[in-house]
C-alpha cells in the first residue's frame, strides 16, 4: 500500500503544482489593459501574518520550509499573486519602502463556519499621494468534499481570496504607470494601513505610578504598529519605553493621569493568598477585568525557568502581564505563561491551574535600570490591611495591539 | 552523489511548490529518536570565552542528533533537551526545498514506478539546517546552511530513515553545519547583549532540573 502511494505521488511530482488561475467570479478583467499592467504596487500585510509559524514538533521528521515559514511562503504567494497582475510588486515596510504607484493593505483571515474554511481579504487602495482609492472585502468557501489543491490548501484559499481582490482592484482602477505614477516619498502611513477592529494581540497591563507609565508583558507588544490602553471608560494611546525580551516586560508610556496604581512587593510566601486581575479572552468576552484567586504554588517555574514563581489562581489567553496581587493589593509577580494543556493532554495529562509569574524582586530590578518610577509595598506577607478588590481592579487596564 | 554548497543565507527566498513531491518527502520522513548519552568529549571550535546559560534544545529529529556536537562546545556547555522553561531555546532543524523537476528525477521516478521499488528514486533538492534562538519567543539569532543533496530512495524500502531524510552524506553534511553556527553564535552582538542581560538579573543561575513539560505564552 505504502509503495503505491509513493509511486502516486512520484507520479504527482511529474506533474507538478496547479497554476495559478487569474480573474475571479463576478469580476471581468478589461481586456484593452494590458496584464501585468506598469503601474508599480507596495503590498502591507499585518507583521504577525508574515512571521507566522507553523507549530513545530519536536522529532517528528524533516518538513519543506514552506511548510514550516507559513508567513515567509504566505508573503511569497502574495506577491507571487500579484505579480500576474503588475509588473513590479514589493512588500510595504515602515521604512525604506521603494517608490510606489498603488498601495494595497490586505488583511488576510481565516475562520472556521458550519463546517466551512472561510478564507477573507479585507483590502484598501491608496495611490502614491497617499489618496484612498477603494476598499473591498473578498470571501473564499471550502467545504468539506471540495476539490482541494494540494496539502496546503488553506493557503491556497486564502490565495485566492488575494487573487480575487488584486481582480476587483485591476478592474475597478485600471491601473497604469502614467495614471498613478510612482512617488518616492510616501506619503501613506503605516497607522493608516492597520486593521483597527481586530487587534493582532491582546493581553493585561497595570499603571505603576500616577504618570501614566503601565508594566505589561513584552510579548503583548512586540512588534505592534500601534497600541492602545483601555482602562475604566478610557482608552489611550501607548508606546514602549522600556523592554527586555527575557524578563517578558515592557513599559508603556501613556501620559494618563492615573489615580490608582499598585505597589510591588518581592518577598513572596509559599502557599500564601493569590489574586489575578486580567482581561483575558477579549474577542469573547465583553471588555471588564476577570478576577480569580489561588495560592502561591511553588517557588520556582518549569524545569530550565528562572525568576518565576508557581501560582494556581486561573488564567486565559489575554492574561499575560497582568498583575498577581496578594490580599493587601500589593503586586508580587508578573503573569507570564501557563502549561500547555492541549499539547500535555495527547500525553494523558491534564495540568489544572499550573501558571507562572515573573517575582517582583526582577520586576523592580528593570523598573530601577530603565529609571521607571514605582512604589513598595509592604514586604510582611502577615501585615494587616486586606483590600477590596474593587481597590486593585482600577489600576489594571486592557492592552491591544494592532497591525 | 553529493554536491555541497554551504553557506549561510539570511532568509529563504524562493517558493517551489512540488505538491508531488512534498508528498513523496512526507511519506518517507523518518520517525527521529532522542538520544539521551553525555556528550563526547569531541572539539566543537568557537574562539571565545562565551559561556551561554541554560538552553533549551528543540527540533526536528536531525536537529536533535546534533545536540552531542552542539553540547561539546564550551559555548553551549549548558544546552539541555529538558529545559522546557527556559527563556533562551535553540531551535534546530532540517528542511527541504525541492528541486525543480528536471530529466533525471522524472526518469528515475517513473522508472521506480514501473519496476515496483526495485530502481530507485533519485531525489535533488536543496537541504537546509536551521539555527534559531529565541528569547521568551523573540528570535535573536538566526542562521541557514545549505546544500544541494541528491539521494537515492527506494519505494519499497520498509526500514525507517535513521538519517531523518538526510541521507549518510547528508548527515555528515549535517554534521558540519555545527561549527559554522557555533562561530556565528560566539561572534553575534546580539546574542552577547543577550547573554550581559541575563547575567545582569539571574547571574550565573542554571536552573534545576523538574519534569519536562511545555509552556504557552498567555
Amino acid at each position: 500500500m505504502r509503495k503505491w502511494a509513493v509511486a502516486l505521488a512520484a507520479l504527482w511530482m511529474v506533474m507538478g503544482s496547479p497554476p495559478v488561475s487569474l480573474g475571479a467570479e463576478g469580476v471581468t478583467l478589461p481586456k484593452d489593459l494590458p496584464l501585468p499592467t506598469d503601474a508599480s504596487v507596495a503590498i502591507y500585510l499585518p507583521k504577525h501574518i508574515r512571521e507566522f509559524r507553523n507549530p513545530f514538533r519536536s522529532g517528528g521528521g524533516f518538513q519543506t520550509t514552506n511548510a514550516l515559514q507559513l508567513g515567509a511562503s504566505f508573503e511569497e504567494l502574495t506577491l507571487g499573486a500579484a505579480q500576474h497582475f503588475f509588473k513590479t510588486s514589493f512588500m510595504y515596510e515602515p521604512t525604506g519602502t521603494p517608490a510606489f504607484g498603488l498601495l494595497v493593505a490586505i488583511h488576510p483571515s481565516l475562520k472556521r463556519e458550519d463546517q466551512q474554511v472561510i478564507a477573507t481579504a479585507h483590502y484598501q487602495v491608496y495611490d502614491g499621494g497617499g489618496a484612498s482609492l477603494m476598499q473591498g472585502d473578498t470571501l473564499i468557501r471550502w467545504a468539506p468534499g471540495s476539490p482541494a489543491r494540494g496539502p496546503d490548501y488553506l493557503g491556497n484559499l486564502s490565495e485566492q481570496a488575494i487573487t480575487r481582490a488584486l481582480t476587483e482592484i485591476v478592474a475597478q482602477l485600471r491601473p497604469t504607470a502614467s495614471k498613478y505614477p510612482s512617488q518616492g516619498e510616501a506619503a501613506v502611513k503605516i497607522e493608516k494601513l492597520i486593521d483597527r477592529e481586530h487587534p493582532a494581540v491582546s493581553g493585561t497591563g497595570f499603571f505603576l505610578n500616577r504618570s501614566g507609565q503601565i508594566l505589561t508583558a513584552a510579548h503583548v507588544v512586540h512588534d505592534c504598529a500601534s497600541v492602545d490602553v483601555h482602562y475604566g471608560k478610557d482608552s489611550v494611546a501607548a508606546t514602549t519605553t522600556a523592554n527586555s525580551a527575557l524578563l517578558d516586560l515592557a513599559v508603556l508610556e501613556t501620559h494618563a493621569n492615573s489615580e490608582h496604581f499598585l505597589r510591588l512587593r518581592d518577598h513572596a510566601e509559599l502557599a500564601e493568598s493569590v489574586i489575578n486581575v486580567g482581561f483575558p479572552l477579549q474577542t469573547l468576552m465583553t471588555d471588564t477585568p476577570t478576577v480569580t484567586r489561588g495560592t502561591l504554588s511553588s517557588r520556582a517555574g518549569l524545569s530550565g525557568s528562572v525568576g518565576q514563581f508557581q501560582f494556581s489562581a486561573p488564567i486565559q489567553p489575554g492574561a499575560s502581564g497582568g498583575p498577581v496581587v496578594d490580599v493587601r493589593g500589593n503586586v508580587l509577580g508578573v503573569a507570564v505563561g501557563t502549561l500547555n494543556a492541549s499539547e500535555l493532554l495527547k500525553s494523558g495529562v491534564l495540568p489544572q491551574n499550573v501558571n507562572f509569574a515573573l517575582e517582583s524582586r526582577y520586576v523592580e530590578k528593570f523598573l530601577q535600570q530603565h529609571s521607571v518610577l514605582f512604589t513598595e509595598g509592604s514586604a510582611d506577607a502577615h501585615a494587616p490591611g486586606e483590600v477590596s478588590i474593587d481597590e486593585v481592579l482600577p489600576a489594571v487596564v486592557s492592552i491591544k495591539c494592532y497591525q | 552523489m553529493l554536491s555541497i554548497a554551504s553557506h549561510a543565507l539570511a532568509r529563504a527566498g524562493r517558493a517551489t511548490w512540488t505538491w508531488g513531491l512534498v508528498a513523496l518527502l512526507a511519506l518517507i520522513a523518518a520517525v527521529s529518536r532522542a538520544d539521551d548519552n553525555p556528550p563526547p568529549a569531541g572539539p566543537a571550535a568557537e574562539p571565545s570565552a562565551l559561556v551561554l546559560p541554560t538552553v533549551a534544545l528543540r527540533g526536528d529529529g536531525a536537529g536533535i542528533e546534533l545536540y552531542d556536537a552542539l553540547h561539546a562546545s564550551p559555548l553551549l556547555a549548558h544546552l539541555s533537551k529538558e529545559a522546557p522553561g527556559s527563556p533562551i531555546q535553540l531551535l534546530v532543524y532540517h528542511t527541504v526545498r525541492p528541486a525543480h523537476v528536471d530529466a533525471k528525477n522524472v526518469f528515475s521516478g517513473l522508472a521506480a514506478v514501473a519496476t515496483l521499488g526495485l530502481s530507485p528514486v533519485v531525489m535533488s533538492g536543496e537541504h537546509s539546517m536551521h539555527y534559531e534562538l529565541y528569547v521568551n519567543g523573540q528570535q535573536v539569532l538566526r542562521r541557514e546552511y545549505t546544500a544541494n543533496l541528491s539521494r537515492k530512495e527506494y519505494l519499497n524500502s520498509k526500514a525507517a530513515d535513521a538519517t531523518h531524510g538526510l541521507g549518510p552524506d547528508g548527515e555528515v553534511w549535517a554534521k558540519s553545519t555545527v561549527d559554522l553556527f557555533l562561530k556565528d553564535l560566539a561572534h553575534d552582538p546580539a546574542v552577547r547583549a543577550m547573554n550581559e542581560e541575563y547575567q545582569l538579573y539571574f547571574g550565573n543561575a542554571v536552573s534545576g532540573a523538574a519534569p519536562p513539560a511545555v509552556p504557552t505564552q498567555h
